[in-house]
Order: C-alpha cells, then sequence, then structure tokens
C-alpha cells in the first residue's frame, strides 16, 4: 500500500507539490514555536535567582534600613542575609547608546556574590564593575572611562572590574548588570547611606522556602513583604509568547488543511475512474479510502520532517526576532521529544484529516463511473451545505455581537462565524460571479465570460480555495481593527491633555534626574517648565493620585476648566478634580487629609486623557523624587532648534525629548511594530492562502487543457489563455479577501465595542491595501499556470486524455 | 434454476433519467449463461449491450428483472458481498480506460490477486501472458504501450484470477486480426478447458465465430439467438437487422 502510494503521488509529484508546502509551512511554524519557547524556556531556567526569599517594601520608595537587616538575621530558619541595593543603572557605549534593552538595564551594591573575572571590585563612587557579557559587546576594557546613567543623571565612571553573571535574569536576557560599591549603590538606589532597596535570604539547611517566608513576615511590619523564589519567577511572558506563536500555527495549518483537501478532492475527481475501475476488479470501499489516505500519510511524513528541519530555522529566526536579541546565544535545542510528536502529530494529522473527506468520496465511487466518459458531476447541489452555513454563520453573528455585553462570547463566536462564513463560500461564489459576469463580459469579452463561468463551474472547489485566503485575511482584519481604534484614541489623548510644545520622558520608565526641569529653564527660547512629578497623597484606605508640577507656569500648559477657585493659588495649596472634589465632599477650602495635608485651592474638570486627579507644586513632592515628565514650552517658533537645545544639554540618551507632533505621532505608532509583528505572522498564513490559489488554477488548468487546447484551436492568443486564468485567480481571491475582510471587520468592531469608551476607528487605508494585495496574490497566482497553459501545443491539448 | 447454469438474467431492464428525458437502455432481457459457455453478444450501437453486461455482472444496477450469478440475486447482495464477488468470481474487460496509470502492466494483471491478498499462480499467469503476448512489456506503464497493448493486458488481468465468469465488452475492438484471434483463442481455451463462462460483447462477425452462441439485442430487447455460430451466418443475420431497420 505505502509503495503504491509513493508510486502514485510520484507519478503526480506537480499536483502534490503546493499542499506539501503548505503543510510544511504549518509544521515548520509549530515547530519552531515550541523549540523556540523551549530554548527561551531553557535560558531562563539557567537563571534561577539566588536567594529563597526576598524581603523588599511595598511601596518601591520605602526604603530598607538596616535595623531590618539584622532583625532578619535573627529570624529562624535563615542561612545567608544579603542586603542588596538595586536600581536602574544605563550603561553607555563609545557612541554615547544605550547597551541593551533599557528595561533589563540593572544596577546593584558589589558583594562579592558575582565572581570577578578581571580586574577588582569597585571601591569609590566614580567606579564600576561590569557583567562580562556587557564587556564583550561594547569592548569596554579595565581602566576604560564611560558615561553610566542612574537616576536620570549621567556620571563619568571608570570601570574597574568585569564579573560574570550567569545566573542573573536581566544579564541573560541582554540586558546588563553595572555593580557599583556598597556606599555608591545605596546612596543611588536607595536614596540614604545607611539603607538597602531589598534583602535577599538563603535558607539554613532543613528549613523550606515557605517556611522561612512565613517565619519573615511574622516579623514584617504591613511596610514590607516576603517573596519565595519559585513565586517570582512563574512563568513569564515567553510562555505566553509561546502560546500566541501556537495560534498563528495553529491558523496557518486551518489555512492549509483547505489547501489539501481542496488538492485531494481534485485529484479524486480527476482520477475517479481510476478508483471506479479498482471497485470493479474487486476493491472495497475502505481499500479505496486507505489508499488515498496512504497518499496522505506519506505527504504528511514528508511535510513533517521538512517542516522540522525548516522550523529549527524559523525557531533560529524567532530568536532573533523577539526578546534575547542582545543577550548571550541563545542555545537553540534542535530536539525535542515533545516538538518532534507534536510536528508528526500536526503533520501527519492535518493531512489525514484534510483528505478524509476527499477520501471518502473517493471511496464510495460507484465501479460503473469507469465505463462514463466526461468527468463526473461536480457534486450534490449546495442546498444542504448552504442551510447549515446559514444557521452556522447566523449563530456566531449572534454570539459575537452578544460579546457587546459578555465579552467572553466573542471567543466563541468568532469562529463559529468564520466557520459558517466558510461553509457559505460557495453561495458567496455564486452571487458574486452572478454580479461579475455582465460587467466582466462588457471588460473582457468572452475572455471574462469564461473566466467568470470557470469560478462558477465548481462553487465548492471555488469556496474552499478562497477560504484558505478568508482565514489569513479575516483574522488580519480582526487585529487591525482593535489596533487601529486603540491607536487613534492613543494619539487624541496624547494631542488633548496639554499645550507642551516639548515633551521629556524617560525611556520605558527610566528616571528623570530631579534636576532636569531646571537645567532646561535655563535655556534661552523656554517659554515656561513644568514637571508632572508624581505624589501620592494616602488618606486611610483611599488616595489620589496628584502629580507635583510647577504652580506658577501650570496654567500656560493645561487648559483646565476651573469650577470654583484658581490655580492662581497653587502654590499655597492643591487643586483638585471634580471628579474627586464631588467623591469626598471637598469644596474650595476643604483640607484634603493625610499625608500632605493643604486645603482645597481650586477644583477643575480634568480633560481627556489627563491622569492626575490633583495637581500641587512640585516644592511638595518628596526630595529627590523624579519626575514622570518634563513639559515645555518654547518661545514663538523656536521649538525644533530649543529640542535640539535641549537634547545636546542633557546630553542623556535615557531621556526622550520630542516635540508635540513626534509625541502624537508616537503615540498612535507605538502599537504599529504589535500589529507589524502580527501581521509577520499572519503573512505564513496569507501565503497559504495564496499557494491554494494557484493550486486550484494549476489543477484546474491541467483538467482543462484539452478545453484550452479547443479555444486555441479556434484562435484564442496564448496571451488570451493567461487573461482568462488571471481573471479568474483574481475572482476567487477577491472574493476570499472580501468575506474574510468583513468578518474579520464585525469581529473586530464588536472587540472594541465591548471594551467601552474606545470609538471605532475603521483602517480603510489598510482594509483597501489588503484587497489590493490580494488581487495581486490573484495575478501572481496565475503566472505558473499561465504559463504552462500557453505552452501546450493544440493538437496536444486536443488529443491529451484528461479523462 | 439447474446445476450448470452460472449466471442469469431475468427480465433485466435499466432505463437512464426519468420523465422526458428517459432513455429505455434495456428492455427486459432474460438469458442464461451455463459453466463453460462461450457467448457473443451483438447488436447495433445503441441496442444496450453494454449495459446488459454491465448490469448482468454486477457492476451496475437494473431498474427492473433481477440478475443472477452462482444462484444468488444480486440486488440482494451488500455493497461489500458485492465487491467480493466481482473480485473473486468475475473478470472484466472494458470497452476503453481498462488500466491504472501508474501501475505497470505487470502490476495491473495481477491487480485482482493483490486485493484479494493472493500470490498469483505462476505457471497459469505466464500460460495467459505469453498468450496475449506480452512477456517483454511487462514493466512498462500503461501510457508506454499501444491501444491494443493495453486492451491485452486487461484481457490478461481478467483472465489471471480465474474468475467463474469473463465479461468482455468489445475486447478486440482495438486489435489486429491475429492479436484479436490470440486473445478469441484464449477465451475459447478458458470456456472449454476451464469451464469458465465468457460473455463477450462484439461487432465483429469473426470474433462472434468462436462463441457457442450469439445473442442479437436490438432496441433493449434480445431479438434472436444463434447456436454454434459461423463469421458467415452471423453476418447473413446482421445484414437482416439492417434491413430490418431501414424498413
Ligand atoms: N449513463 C447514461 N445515461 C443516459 N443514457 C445512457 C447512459 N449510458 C447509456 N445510455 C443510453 O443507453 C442506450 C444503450 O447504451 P449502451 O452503452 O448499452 O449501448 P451499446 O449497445 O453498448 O452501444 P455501442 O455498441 O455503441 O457501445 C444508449 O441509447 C445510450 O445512449
Ligand atoms: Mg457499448
Amino acid at each position: 500500500m505505502f509503495r503504491m502510494a509513493i508510486r502514485s503521488i510520484l507519478a503526480v509529484k506537480v499536483r502534490f507539490l503546493l499542499p506539501l508546502v503548505a503543510v510544511t509551512l504549518g509544521v515548520a511554524f509549530v515547530s519552531g514555536s515550541l523549540l523556540y519557547g523551549a530554548s527561551v524556556q531553557a535560558t531562563l531556567d539557567r537563571t534561577q535567582p539566588d536567594f529563597a526569599v526576598q524581603v523588599s517594601p511595598r511601596v518601591i520608595t520605602t526604603p530598607v534600613p538596616a535595623s531590618l537587616v539584622s532583625q532578619l538575621r535573627g529570624v529562624p530558619g535563615v542561612g545567608e542575609v544579603r542586603p542588596v541595593a538595586e536600581g536602574r543603572a544605563f550603561i553607555l557605549d563609545k557612541n554615547g547608546s544605550l547597551v541593551g534593552p533599557p528595561v533589563l538595564a540593572g544596577g546593584v551594591n558589589y558583594d562579592g556574590h558575582h565572581r570577578l573575572v578581571g580586574g577588582q571590585e569597585p571601591a569609590s563612587s566614580d567606579q564600576i564593575a561590569i557583567d562580562d557579557w556587557t564587556a564583550k559587546r561594547t569592548g569596554y576594557q579595565v581602566g576604560d572611562q564611560f558615561r553610566v546613567v542612574v537616576g536620570g543623571t549621567a556620571r563619568q565612571v571608570r570601570l574597574v572590574g568585569i564579573f560574570t553573571a550567569p545566573d542573573d535574569a536581566r544579564v541573560a536576557q541582554g540586558g546588563t548588570l553595572t555593580a557599583f560599591d556598597e556606599a555608591t549603590a545605596r546612596n543611588l538606589f536607595a536614596k540614604s547611606p545607611d539603607s538597602y532597596t531589598a534583602v535577599n535570604l538563603t535558607t539554613a539547611p532543613g528549613t523550606s522556602e515557605g517556611t522561612l517566608a512565613a517565619n519573615v513576615s511574622a516579623v514584617l511590619s504591613r511596610d514590607f513583604v516576603a517573596d519565595t523564589a519559585t513565586e517570582m519567577t512563574k512563568p513569564g511572558s515567553d510562555n505566553k509568547l509561546t502560546e500566541i506563536l501556537l495560534v498563528f500555527a495553529g491558523v496557518a495549518l486551518f489555512a492549509s488543511v483547505f489547501l489539501v483537501a481542496n488538492t485531494f478532492t481534485m485529484l479524486s475527481a480527476a482520477r475517479a475512474r481510476e478508483h471506479a475501475l479498482l471497485r470493479a476488479v474487486g476493491a472495497e470501499r475502505r481499500y479505496v479510502l486507505r489508499m488515498v489516505l496512504t497518499e496522505a500519510v506519506v505527504l504528511g511524513v514528508v511535510a513533517t520532517v521538512l517542516g522540522y528541519l525548516l522550523g529549527i530555522g524559523g525557531a533560529a529566526l524567532l530568536s532573533s526576532l523577539f526578546s534575547v536579541t542582545d543577550g548571550p546565544p541563545v542555545e537553540l535545542r534542535v530536539f525535542g521529544v515533545g516538538p518532534v510528536l507534536a510536528a508528526l502529530g500536526v503533520g501527519v494529522g492535518v493531512t489525514v484529516l484534510a483528505a478524509y473527506v476527499p477520501a471518502r468520496r473517493a471511496g464510495s465511487i460507484p465501479p460503473i463511473a469507469a465505463l462514463r466518459t466526461g468527468l463526473p458531476p461536480s457534486g450534490k447541489s449546495l442546498r444542504r451545505r448552504n442551510i447549515t452555513g446559514l444557521v452556522v454563520t447566523g449563530l456566531g453573528a449572534l454570539a459575537t455581537v452578544a460579546g457587546l455585553s459578555t465579552q467572553d462570547l466573542i471567543y466563541f463566536g468568532a469562529p463559529l462565524l468564520l466557520i459558517g462564513l466558510i461553509i457559505l463560500t460557495p453561495l458567496f461564489g455564486v452571487w458574486l460571479t452572478a454580479l461579475l459576469r455582465r460587467p466582466m463580459t462588457r471588460l473582457a469579452g468572452v475572455r471574462g465570460t469564461l473566466a467568470v463561468e470557470n469560478t462558477r463551474r465548481n462553487p465548492r472547489r471555488t469556496g474552499v480555495t478562497a477560504s484558505a485566503l478568508m482565514i489569513g485575511l479575516s483574522i488580519c482584519a480582526a487585529v487591525t481593527v482593535p489596533i487601529a481604534s486603540v491607536a487613534a484614541q492613543d494619539a487624541q489623548r496624547a494631542d488633548t491633555g496639554d499645550r507642551a510644545d516639548i515633551r521629556v520622558t524617560g525611556i520605558d520608565f527610566a528616571e528623570i534626574g530631579p534636576d532636569t526641569a531646571a537645567q532646561i529653564a535655563q535655556l534661552p527660547d523656554v517659554a515656561a517648565v513644568t514637571p508632572y512629578v508624581p505624589v501620592n497623597i494616602q488618606f486611610g484606605r483611599d488616595w489620589l493620585n496628584a502629580a507635583g508640577v510647577n504652580a506658577a507656569t501650570i496654567g500656560d500648559f493645561l487648559s483646565l476648566h476651573v469650577q470654583a477657585g484658581s490655580l492662581d493659588r497653587l502654590a499655597d495649596g492643591i487643586a483638585v478634580s471634580s471628579t474627586e472634589a464631588n467623591r469626598h465632599n471637598w469644596t474650595v477650602g476643604s483640607v484634603v487629609p493625610g499625608n500632605l495635608p493643604l486645603p482645597v485651592v481650586a477644583i477643575f474638570d480634568a480633560p481627556d486623557g489627563f491622569r492626575y486627579e490633583a495637581l500641587v507644586d512640585q516644592s511638595r513632592a518628596p526630595a529627590g523624587e523624579s519626575p514622570s515628565t518634563i513639559l515645555v514650552r518654547a518661545a514663538p517658533g523656536k521649538t525644533d532648534s530649543l529640542k535640539a537645545d535641549i537634547q545636546r544639554t542633557l546630553d542623556n540618551p535615557t531621556l526622550v525629548v520630542r516635540t508635540r507632533a513626534e509625541y502624537v505621532e508616537a503615540a498612535g505608532g507605538e502599537l504599529d511594530t504589535v500589529l507589524n509583528v502580527l501581521y509577520a505572522l499572519l503573512s505564513i498564513s496569507v501565503l497559504i492562502g495564496a499557494l491554494a490559489v494557484v493550486n486550484t488554477m494549476t489543477m484546474s488548468t491541467m483538467e482543462r487543457i484539452r478545453e484550452i487546447g479547443l479555444l486555441r484551436a479556434v484562435g484564442l492568443a496564448r496571451r488570451q489563455v493567461g487573461t482568462i486564468l488571471r481573471l479568474e485567480s483574481v475572482i476567487i481571491a477577491v472574493l476570499g479577501a472580501v468575506a474574510g475582510l468583513v468578518a474579520g471587520c464585525v469581529v473586530g468592531a464588536v472587540a472594541v465595542r465591548s471594551q467601552g469608551g474606545i470609538p471605532i476607528v475603521m483602517p480603510w487605508d489598510r482594509l483597501g491595501l489588503f484587497v489590493v494585495v490580494t488581487a495581486a496574490i490573484g495575478i501572481l497566482a496565475a503566472l505558473w499556470p499561465a504559463w504552462k497553459a500557453a505552452r501546450i501545443p493544440i493538437l496536444q491539448a486536443v488529443h491529451t486524455d484528461t479523462d | 434454476m439447474d446445476q450448470r447454469t452460472v449466471a442469469a438474467a431475468d427480465q433485466l431492464g435499466k432505463v437512464y433519467g426519468t420523465g422526458q428525458a428517459a432513455v429505455t437502455a434495456l428492455a427486459g432481457v432474460s438469458a442464461r449463461f451455463q459453466r463453460g459457455e462461450f457467448t457473443a453478444v451483438m447488436g447495433p450501437s445503441g441496442s444496450g449491450k453494454s449495459t446488459f453486461l454491465h448490469c448482468l455482472a454486477g457492476l451496475d444496477t437494473p431498474t427492473s428483472g433481477k440478475a443472477w450469478i452462482g444462484g444468488v440475486d444480486l440486488g440482494s447482495l451488500t455493497e461489500a458481498k458485492l465487491t467480493r464477488l466481482r473480485r473473486e468470481k468475475i473478470g472484466f474487460v472494458f470497452q476503453s480506460f481498462n488500466l491504472l496509470p501508474t501501475l505497470t502492466a505487470w502490476e495491473n494483471i495481477v491487480l485482482p490477486l493483490s486485493l484479494a491478498g493472493v500470490r498469483p499462480d505462476t505457471a497459469w499467469t505466464e500460460q495467459v501472458i505469453d498468450a496475449v503476448g506480452l512477456a517483454d512489456r511487462l514493466g512498462h506503464r500503461p501510457s508506454e504501450l499501444s491501444g491494443g497493448q493495453q486492451q491485452r493486458v486487461a484481457c490478461a488481468r481478467a483472465l489471471v484470477s480465474r474468475p467463474e465468469i469473463i465479461a468482455a465488452d468489445e475486447p478486440t475492438g482495438n486489435l489486429d486480426s491475429r492479436t484479436g484471434a490470440q486473445i478469441l483463442g484464449l477465451f475459447q481455451m478458458c470456456a472449454r478447458q476451464w469451464g469458465q463462462t465468457v460473455v463477450m460483447v462484439t461487432h465483429d462477425p469473426i470474433a462472434a465465430g468462436y462463441a457457442d452462441r450469439v445473442l442479437f439485442l436490438a432496441d433493449g430487447r434480445l431479438v434472436d439467438e444463434m447456436a454454434r455460430p459461423t463469421a458467415d451466418r452471423v453476418l447473413d443475420r446482421m445484414r437482416r437487422f439492417d434491413a430490418q431497420a431501414v424498413h
């Protein structure tokens, strides 16, 4: 049976090429995702924390006093007690740019915990040691002088030591580690010479992590918490990344099911007489069924092997695309039992599943069919299928719309809607071609008529082909609509918050130095400057999210509608939003309770996107607290030169200086990266959809060699043969695109609506682009078949026995 | 039904389509076929010969009447049993499209045996292959064989499993007279020496001359029967048909 299957695959190898490619891509995607996930996991597993329990303050600004450290030494079950002073420290390379991902730039106190591999430990405030991977990629050597940014301020330092920290999660993921001497680290990170930021504890022999955590918690005040290492290394975002990748791989596989099914259906039709002959000479139904399925298994195994190999490459690509970009090279795990089994299951499973229905149909062919000439009739009427499709689509649409109120329903409704539409595509195809017949005839004469009739000839095949494209595109639309809506809202918010010309922020929430605002204010052409310093006002269980601002200039930046009182007296009191004032029954003159008792001087209506509930003068903010943002107004017409001035003066790559236009664009564009990654992932599915069109066009051209020969014999030029095929494949592609985009937009719009508050923005430009791209796919898909068809000699075409 | 009857048709009727478009291909044909009997079926084109053969051999289902093989009413058989019966008791040669294009000539010949999971009887297989004169073409695919050679492979396939009944639809239609004679001789031997029942549709009076009797069909009816035919008598009989058709 296997020999026979291999033989019959080889006999029609060209026709198995595209399904093979499709399944291979799907398998590669799955195994690549799994291999990549396993590799990342392995890297993270290496970076187990070197402590059992960590004691840290509940609010990060609370320092850990030395008294707590000595108290912890006495807790039963404690082994080593290691107080640490950690924070963020950015190393600048020889070009003055940041090294590694900003979120992973760590600064620590050097306490001998990391083994030195060169130089010595830092001993004064201008000496540092860095990890060996960072030393390697920057080329810094012991003795070099360079700058490090801590707390928003650049410091000139000298590299005195290089240590190795393979178990540090930051370093493993591409970050940097900068070690200072103990006193400097405490000053920098704990903001006081005799405090720390956390205390790492190990267990004494015989004590479990949990016991120690419980013992420690018993002695801690409310301001501190004890976390076990296990709690802190719960599966992180990378597992989620693998899951997301697998979802997209699943989508790609789903699309390839249609391609494979179509191939087997068309092959079964082409070989109906062979199967009937087998049946006539005594083969059972099961035999024919098994024969076709064996072909599917062979195809699946080949696709699995190729796909797995490709998946290894894919994992390498993924690891260069995501996360560990700059880190020490991730060891790629090439073989894993899980990935191999998954690839095999997916590769063989998908092909066999896709081939099952065609195989059954092949088996149930009556023996007498062997004796009939001509192609077997294209099958039953579409009635039952259409009714099923309408019901499923209706249910899917209902569930999707119900998702407006119960959001979870959308996860059930969207796939159902898609499946319903897939069932209905033959009907849509019939409709579309009925609509297109006249215009196409007018446009391209008899060629147009032939193209339209060809797509109508077998609505199922047209539908299945279009479905393969539809899947990828529907998801493209379903992700584009929400992201476009959110991005539009982000851009709008960035626009309405204030009237700043220039905004200075920290990269990835890096700190801005406390004196930065004052530095900017010194520059010529500055009209006004205000920082936003986060101030947390707590009273009882409640709190106010307040901002410390420059009371003198805030009026230049914010067009707040003041309901009562005046912002002029902000230096003496607090301005609260009308919402908060109503909530607490505050009026002008009431004193806001809590850690910062101030009289209310103004009650304002916060504009859209303004995220603070109260304003105070910056002098009220805790000493040394760094602003989250600095707003600047420039003298008229000086915005651009001022921006350059600020950048030059601050000379700090951890600060992002943007003009209004730039930050509005950046706010709207932040999600573009996400969208582009999603498109990259979906491109595989769309590619498989495109292959499905090529596949169908190729196979139906082969089926029609005689017809084409006849057309050529009666005077159709070669080029015109191409035109017919091109029109036909564009119709199929656009059918898939339109159905998919409509479904995707509905799902996307419902997803946006169910979030509440976000206005739906239809990304017409992108949707239009999708249609253009699919039309182009249609034209490209016909290239090869048209080339083949045009080269068929007329006589051979007429004589070819396609029966 | 007596012991010697291997197959029988009892008022076989076949109507294609319904209503206005209905075509009566067979209008009640009854006949018996005995062990070791070589029957030729003749008649004008469209007279229902192929349809008759297909219904008789369980390839197609009649719309009325019954077909019996070995005392079993084919209409009463399940699909699976009918398939088995075809595999074990009947060998077919079709008018056209007889071979699987992906298999070699040899594989096509032994296909019914492979399907049944039976080893070919080498001596008999060789004898059959010699008779059809294909010994040097066994490794070739059908596409590499001439139309006549393909037909001979099909005949060999029908013979190789030594079925009780051999049903052949114009097996010599594409052959030169020498090869045709070889195959007809083979059929004759099958009937006489091996006691197989051969039913053969043909247009060729010479081919019919090899048979033990000839059934004449016209317009879906059995119109005449001739025992121990010779080519001349058959030709004669057929001329009378043509004459009738003219009037
Ligand atoms: N599948 C079919 N559908 C409709 N009509 C059919 C079908 N098959 C055969 N017929 C009709 O039934 C009649 C008998 O056909 P059949 O093939 O049995 O003739 P025949 O005697 O074998 O002819 P020939 O010598 O040309 O092969 C013909 O009129 C034919 O048109
Ligand atoms: Mg016939």
